[in-house]
């Protein structure tokens, strides 16, 4: 890759990357802290990394310096166990898209990552498999009960309004 | 071989990983079969044994499910099939099932709507605006940085030798009347000679005036017809424009009382090596470097800093070689160059100044 095409990448990808990664950690410093990390290892990796596969490089590095950071601080979730009260709510909701960030929110990392790689980025069961390092099954199996909770908060919710 | 009760284990571990030959593991059995307590030890090795025969590999197909298989869509698996539909994972087939058991259980309609809305859409107004802080320098631009900065020290250089030896326009040089109002006389004064005399001599008689000993000589300040700023000396219409000279020490005129008259220099004069004249070289570079400082003190040319010099250069260096090279920059609210440009014709180079 050359270094044309690296800043290439800068224009098209790191928008995207930032709003991943944001979505996830919900810290703007860190994000963006993140997202200068992920491409200090692109360019370190410059030759290595062929434009064409330069996106699923970048979420990937991205995706792997978020979990470590998220390691670090202790937030790891255990996304076998969703705490009920998740499905406590206090707020007033003026639409679904506010009321589908909040369930995102509540979201175990790994099925919130997954989820907002397929709808964000569109990428497919294989792709996010390899992103994220998790087999394709449970890239599957992450996005159904995904689904499910949110499906299940949003229910609750208009269940009460 | 000599099995003991010292040794037995490491012949039964052996013989469970196939390592022992028939002979030896016959011998095996035989002392087992005299040892009746290790005999069970030997069978309890035997249960804790893996049998990798019936370890089966694992089949990613068993994760996958082909909701084909699955003969009726009831309640229990009736999110599972609204889930597959919008990630696209169910056939056309198994979609007009669903379809089929949504209209026959029409309390699942509001289900399969709320399923239907929970894709995330991204929020495109969350940019990352320090993307100047992650693109990477090619080596050509920075070499052309590099020769940015090494043209901008070689226009300091050039405007230093331009102070001493440029010569300069016409149009830069003092006017009559800016010398003549100079003019002061000294009597009895030594006769000099002078490189210029016939150019002064000229120049004075076209005043057709007759100096008496102790009076100046005013002269009328002429309309001047000077160029404006960035138009071209040479289109300018000399007809009508006075004729300079320079502050110099002027020769004796054609007086009654034999007197000769000093015109001084304002200021420090330097001499111009193309037409021989002499012009104050705090005028010379005021006009070089086309500052809006219209004091008269040098000391006001301290305001000069390295910008104007390069502007100075780049000027010097378009007269030199007739070329239009501008030089220019962009300031932000603080006053603070934040980019600078050199564009020609052939060539055009910019930077942006970093944090």
């Amino acid at each position: 890759m050359t270094v044309a095409e690296f800043n290439k990448s800068v224009d098209d990808y790191s928008d995207g990357l930032y709003r991943f990664i944001l979505k996830n950690i919900k810290d703007d410093e860190k994000a963006k802290d993140i997202i200068q990390d992920t491409y200090e290892k692109l360019w370190v990796k410059i030759s290595d990394v062929t434009y064409l596969k330069v996106k699923s490089y970048l979420f990937t590095a991205a995706y792997h310096t978020m979990i470590d950071l998220i390691r670090k601080e202790k937030r790891l979730a255990d996304f076998e166990k969703i705490n009920t009260d998740m499905y406590s709510h206090t707020k007033q909701y003026t639409g679904l898209s506010e009321l589908l960030e909040e369930a995102v929110n509540k979201l175990p990392d790994d099925q919130r990552s997954v989820i907002l790689l397929r709808d964000y980025e569109g990428y497919s069961y294989d792709e996010i498999a390899d992103i994220t390092g998790l087999s394709e099954s449970q890239v599957k199996v992450y996005i159904y009960r995904g689904r499910m909770f949110l499906k299940k908060y949003i229910g609750s919710i208009e269940t009460v309004i | 071989m000599n099995i003991n009760r010292k040794n037995y284990e490491a012949f039964i571990i052996d013989y469970f990983d196939g390592k022992l030959d028939p002979v030896e593991s016959a011998e095996l059995i035989s002392f087992l079969s005299q040892n009746p307590d290790l005999e069970a030890e030997f069978n309890d090795y035997k249960c804790i044994r893996l049998n990798l025969s019936s370890t089966a590999s694992f089949d990613k197909s068993l994760l996958k499910k082909d909701y084909s298989d699955i003969e009726n869509i009831n309640n229990e698996n009736f999110e599972e099939f609204c889930i597959a539909k919008f990630e696209g994972d169910l056939s056309d087939h198994d979609e007009s099932r669903l379809r089929e058991y949504i209209k026959n259980n029409p309390e699942k309609q509001k289900d399969f709507e709320i399923y239907s809305n929970i894709r995330l859409t991204p929020d495109y107004s969350i940019k990352f605006y320090e993307k100047n802080n992650i693109k990477k320098i090619s080596p050509f631009v920075r070499r052309r940085n590099v020769l940015l900065y090494a043209s901008s020290i070689a226009a300091a250089i050039l405007i230093l030798l331009m102070l001493v030896f440029m010569p300069w326009k016409e149009k830069e040089a003092l006017s009559v009347s800016q010398v003549a109002e100079n003019v002061t006389e000294v009597n009895n004064a030594p006769r000099k000679e002078y490189e210029n005399n016939n150019v002064i001599a000229e120049s004075l008689a076209l005043s057709e005036q007759k100096i008496d000993s102790g009076e100046k000589i005013r002269y009328k300040r002429p309309e001047e017809k000077l160029p404006a700023r960035g138009q071209n000396i040479n289109q300018i219409d000399k007809k009508g424009t006075p004729e300079y000279l320079t502050p110099i020490y002027v020769n004796k005129i054609n007086t009654d009382k034999n007197s000769d008259i000093i015109m001084k220099a304002p200021h420090i004069a330097t001499k111009n090596l193309y037409n021989n004249k002499y012009e104050p070289i705090e005028l010379a570079v005021r006009n070089l470097i086309n500052t809006s400082d219209t004091g008269d003190s040098w000391i006001k040319l301290n305001k000069i800093n390295v910008w104007r010099l390069a502007e100075a250069g780049v000027k010097s260096f378009n007269y030199l070689t007739e070329s239009e090279v501008l030089i220019s920059k962009k300031m932000n609210n603080e006053g603070k160059v934040v980019a600078f440009a050199l564009d020609s014709e052939s060539f055009s180079i910019s930077s942006n100044r970093g944090k």
